[in-house]
């Protein structure tokens, strides 16, 4: 019952986790959440309430396009593809996150 | 980048939506599949799928949300609910925006009103810098009026100090029977202000010289007098009774610095003001200047208060000026404190019909409010928020509002032209000043802003009462159709006393405005005055100056006998109905019984056949007349007043106890006999009320030979109009008739009763409206209340009530509300009258006095609340009737 609550993503983080996932390749939504639920060993599990609101925002930024194409098995299914503009957007948040993540590591090793 | 992508949105949403839902579902699948793999029964798979992946719906939807412009889809949602709703119900809707119609219609009269006097600047360039000078005082704000000859004129231009340039200009009457309104101006007029000719030539300097005058025709008269002729310069005009050449025509949008319709402007010479005929140099002009540039108001008086001294260092009882007094000229009247006083209760009285549409509106909407809270129980239920059902309420609102203020702009419209017609035909306004410009062009765009902000005010009054009140209702009572909780009864009545309360003001106010208007009609001057001209027997000059009767008197009398239609001439002092007190002497009179100050007049014996006033006694006889013999004629009053005790005829009056002053035109002689009585005539219409009436009047002869008259009388037969030019015609081939010399006495007792008249045609419009709506309102919450309390009606029936029973208990709920609010009406418009008591003001000829009306006057107040409650009374009867027409089994069964 857990995982189907909202995943406990700082707002935005979950668009940059699907960017990240996109940079190795264009990829339908299925896939994106499997990747991330796989790469996280299982911690971050995305539902479909989440991940296709995000991705609607980021096709509505220009960050990805979408392509109907056919799947392994061969049923359609819609293709993402990340954009130059989204390949900055990532460089963007990934600086960012990584300096917020410093800054929160130095606040909880904090000893004093 | 994002604003395009929603717009390709909109544009492909179908596709993309079907797009998104497919996703999802390839999505589930995949998930099943995922599950299957993992060793799930079938079943467990989807059951594992849906759990893992909530609810579909929910996810589309948020998708989807993504790319809409979020706050206009929710907003087209509540306005087509909204328009759904009044489909369904139209009859509700159409009532709403017709009431609200006429309310702002009525507020956005006013308003339009208030904009062309005092908000909608002249057009003219740069209005905001033009002053006029009114004139110098002694203490500041304080000033004499005087106009400028023309060589003061050019003095003044010239080294005022204060502006850059100075123009001037005169009125000229129009000549009898035609109704043109021509205004002369010095020859900078139309360059000053930047009025744009059309057609021609403007009014030059080079016109300001003795000679013919020319003309410019208004937009307006060139269409209408001129018939539009392409060839309109160079045709000539009769203006003031001589032929003028038309040199150009001006714009449509320029009208000069008037409010009233302006046809011609000429050039000087026909103002009089190059008329030197009598040795003297007619003070004419008014005059408006431009500031100079960076010059202040204060500065520019100052200014001009210098440049008076040394120009005037003798200027009243050998003072210099001490003052000058400058007024703004952009607009007719300037926003200040005079203004706002004048418009303030006009735009409360219209204000106040708004109010009693609004709330007529706002127990319409509760009255539906009740009958949809269910319905918005139910959406309550669904999750709709309470700011949301705000918000949809007040789209309702709005979405009213909007039409009805469109409406409301024709409604405005229409009325301002209706009284329009109402002001020329029917109430015969005889003063052309008072026949404004508005129906030109009003009301405007600020008029329409005004409109809508109203609307939208009016919105938030009559929409959020009820909405709120609406959604007050608790969930699980609206579900179990109860609201126990909820009073819109105690809402509902406190609507309807409000509207009461309102209508009975403006009623008491129709009613005594009524009561006062029919007083001073049916006062009785005494004297019958239609078909009386006076004339003055002077020739051209700038102020009153009499002259003697040896000469332009004489010439005019003699003109006059020989006229073959009308009866013989006379002369007088004073005529009956005269609009404003001269200092009218009262010497004091000695008889055997005591002393009196008693007005006096001077007539020749003809004053009482012309003004038909009977006499007791004998009449003054020619000879007694020519001669100034002591002889005197008395009022009732007048003997009343000098023997109480007994019969005046025949008495001795001593006139020689005067004091100090010694009045003018007083008769040479000490003791006079009485020959005559006859009935009070009433004078001086404004100050000779009740009192004033009670002082009496005494009459001495004058003869037409002698210089003891002012003015000359002559009672004319047939339409006044033609009468007045026969003897323009006839005087003008003896002398030089100044345009105010020739009066009708019957037209100034009109122009003096045109404001209360004016005042009464409001008022009673006014009430009417609310009346109506009042009634109309009553009537609808009787009709509500009555449906609601069917099954009460019935077993009360089926109980042995009867019908007069039913009946009463419906129409004195309506009642009691009328009396209650007739009782706070009546002590609003008491305390009202205090303030207003006092209330009067002058301007362009026309005096208007509260006094003149009595404030506190009992059958007014009585009447007016008497017609209210009356008015709850009938409209409570077919809902009354209603009541009593319920089945009682019927009513029963139904439930």
């Amino acid at each position: 019952m857990k995982q189907n609550s909202k995943p406990e993503f700082l707002p935005g983080t979950l668009e940059m986790l699907v960017l990240k996932t996109l940079s190795r390749g264009t990829n339908h939504g299925w896939d994106i959440a499997q990747h991330i639920q796989q790469v996280s060993q299982g911690a971050l599990r995305t539902g479909e309430g989440s991940l296709y609101p995000a991705l609607q925002r980021l096709l509505l930024d220009g960050y990805v396009e979408a392509e109907w194409g056919a799947s392994e098995n061969n049923r359609r299914a819609r293709y993402y593809r990340i954009t130059p503009a989204g390949r900055k957007r990532l460089a963007v948040e990934k600086r960012s996150f990584d300096s917020l993540l410093a800054a929160i590591a130095l606040v909880m090793e904090d000893t004093a | 980048m994002r604003l395009r992508n929603r717009i390709r949105y909109l544009a492909r949403r179908r596709q993309l939506d079907a797009d998104l839902a497919e996703e999802l579902r390839l999505h589930r699948e995949m998930a099943e599949n995922a599950a299957l793999r993992a060793g799930a029964t079938p079943e467990d798979a989807r059951r594992h799928a849906n759990l893992a992946f909530g609810s579909e719906a929910i996810a589309l939807e948020d998708s989807r949300a993504v790319w809409r412009f979020a706050w206009i889809e929710s907003v087209a949602q509540d306005v087509r609910f909204a328009l759904r709703g009044f489909r369904r119900t139209p009859g509700f809707a159409l009532t709403v925006i017709c009431t609200l119609a006429l309310g702002l219609g009525m507020l956005a009269t006013a308003f339009s009103v208030f904009n062309a006097l005092v908000l909608r600047p002249f057009a003219v360039k740069d209005p905001y810098s033009l002053y006029a000078f009114l004139g110098w005082g002694e203490t500041k704000g304080q000033y004499q009026t005087r106009p400028f000859s023309w060589s003061a004129f050019k003095d003044f231009r010239q080294r005022n100090g204060a502006f850059s340039d100075v123009l001037g200009f005169a009125n000229v009457n129009s000549s009898a029977g035609t109704n043109e309104s021509v205004q002369a101006v010095t020859g900078n007029y139309f360059t000053m202000l930047g009025g744009r000719i059309c057609m021609g030539r403007p009014i030059l300097e080079r016109d300001d010289v003795p000679g013919d005058a020319v003309a410019v025709a208004s937009f307006v008269a060139w269409k209408s007098m001129l018939g539009a002729d392409p060839n309109a310069v160079g045709r000539t005009v009769r203006l003031g009774n001589k032929p003028v050449e038309v040199v150009g025509v001006a714009c449509p949008e320029f009208n000069g610095l008037e409010e009233r319709r302006i046809d011609f402007w000429v050039s000087l010479p026909l103002s009089g003001a190059f008329d030197f005929s009598l040795g003297m140099e007619p003070e004419e002009l008014s005059v408006v200047g431009r500031l100079r540039p960076g010059m202040t108001p204060e500065g520019a008086e100052a200014a001009l208060t210098a440049y008076g001294r040394q120009v005037y260092p003798t200027w009243r009882n050998g003072k210099q000026p001490e003052s000058a007094t400058l007024q703004q000229s952009a607009s007719v009247y300037q926003l200040n404190r005079d203004s706002t006083r004048v418009f303030l209760p006009v735009f409360a009285a219209f204000g106040l019909i708004l109010l009693i549409a609004c709330a007529n509106i706002s127990n319409m909407m509760l009255a539906r409010g009740l009958a949809r809270q269910r319905e918005i129980g139910i959406r309550i239920a669904l999750g709709a928020g309470r700011a949301r059902m705000l918000r949809q309420l007040l789209t309702e609102g709005l979405l009213l509002a909007l039409p009805a203020a469109v409406a409301a702009y024709w409604v405005a419209h229409g009325t301002i032209r209706a009284a329009f017609w109402l002001q020329v035909n029917v109430l015969h306004s005889t003063n052309n000043r008072w026949q404004l410009t508005l129906w030109n062009n009003v009301p405007d765009w600020r008029v329409f802003v005004f409109l809508l902000g109203t609307a939208g005010a009016a919105t938030l009054v009559f929409g959020l009462v009820p909405a709120l009140h609406t959604l007050r209702s608790r969930l699980l009572e609206v579900n179990r159709g109860e609201f126990a909780d909820i009073r819109p009864a105690r809402l509902r009545s406190a609507l309807v006393v409000a509207q009461v309360t309102v209508c009975a003001l403006l009623l008491i106010s129709a009613g005594v405005t009524l009561r006062g208007e029919r007083s001073i009609v049916s006062q009785d001057v005494g004297a019958d005055m239609g078909g009386v001209f006076t004339i003055m027997p002077i020739s051209r000059v700038s102020d009153s100056e009499t002259i003697s009767g040896t000469t332009v008197g004489r010439i005019m009398l003699e003109r006059l006998s020989s006229l073959p239609q009308n009866e013989p001439v006379g002369v007088c002092r004073i005529t009956p109905g005269q609009k404003w007190s001269p200092n009218w002497e009262r010497p004091k009179f000695k008889t055997g019984t005591g002393t009196a100050s008693i007005p006096f007049n001077r007539v020749s014996p003809e004053y009482f056949n012309i003004f038909r006033v009977p006499i007791r006694g004998r009449n003054f006889s020619t000879e007694e007349a020519e001669t100034e013999a002591p002889v005197a004629i008395v009022s009732e009053v007048a003997a009343q007043r000098l023997w109480p005790h007994g019969d005046a005829l025949g008495q001795l009056l001593d006139l020689s106890e005067q004091g100090e002053s010694k009045p003018l035109g007083e008769p040479p002689f000490r003791v006079v006999r009485v020959v005559g009585v006859v009935r009070d005539s009433r004078f001086l219409l404004d100050t000779d009320g009740p009192d004033g009436r009670a002082q009496g009047v005494v009459y001495f002869p004058a003869g037409l030979r002698t210089q003891s008259y002012s003015m000359i009388i002559v009672r004319m037969t047939g339409d006044p109009n033609s009468a007045r030019r026969t003897l323009e015609k006839a005087l003008n081939e003896v002398v030089r008739l100044p345009n105010q010399a020739l009066n009708s006495v019957q037209t100034s007792l009109d122009s003096y009763l045109y404001p209360y008249r004016a005042l009464l045609a409001i008022a009673g419009f006014l009430g009417a409206l609310a009346l109506a709506l009042t009634v109309s309102g009553i009537f609808g919450v009787c009709s509500y209340t009555v449906a609601q309390r069917r099954k009460e009606f019935g077993i009360r029936m089926a109980l042995g009530a009867g019908k007069a029973r039913v009946t009463g208990m419906v129409l004195w709920q309506s009642l009691r509300l009328a009396v209650v609010g007739a009782g706070i009406g009546t002590l609003a418009a008491l305390a009202l009258a205090r303030v207003t008591a006092h209330y009067g003001w002058y301007r362009a000829g026309i005096t208007f006095s509260m006094k003149q009306l009595d404030v506190f006057d009992p059958a007014g107040y009585i009447a007016g609340a008497l017609v209210v409650m009356a008015g709850a009374i009938a409209s409570a009867w077919v809902p009354a009737k209603r009541a009593v027409s319920v089945d009682p089994v019927q009513t029963l069964r139904c439930d």
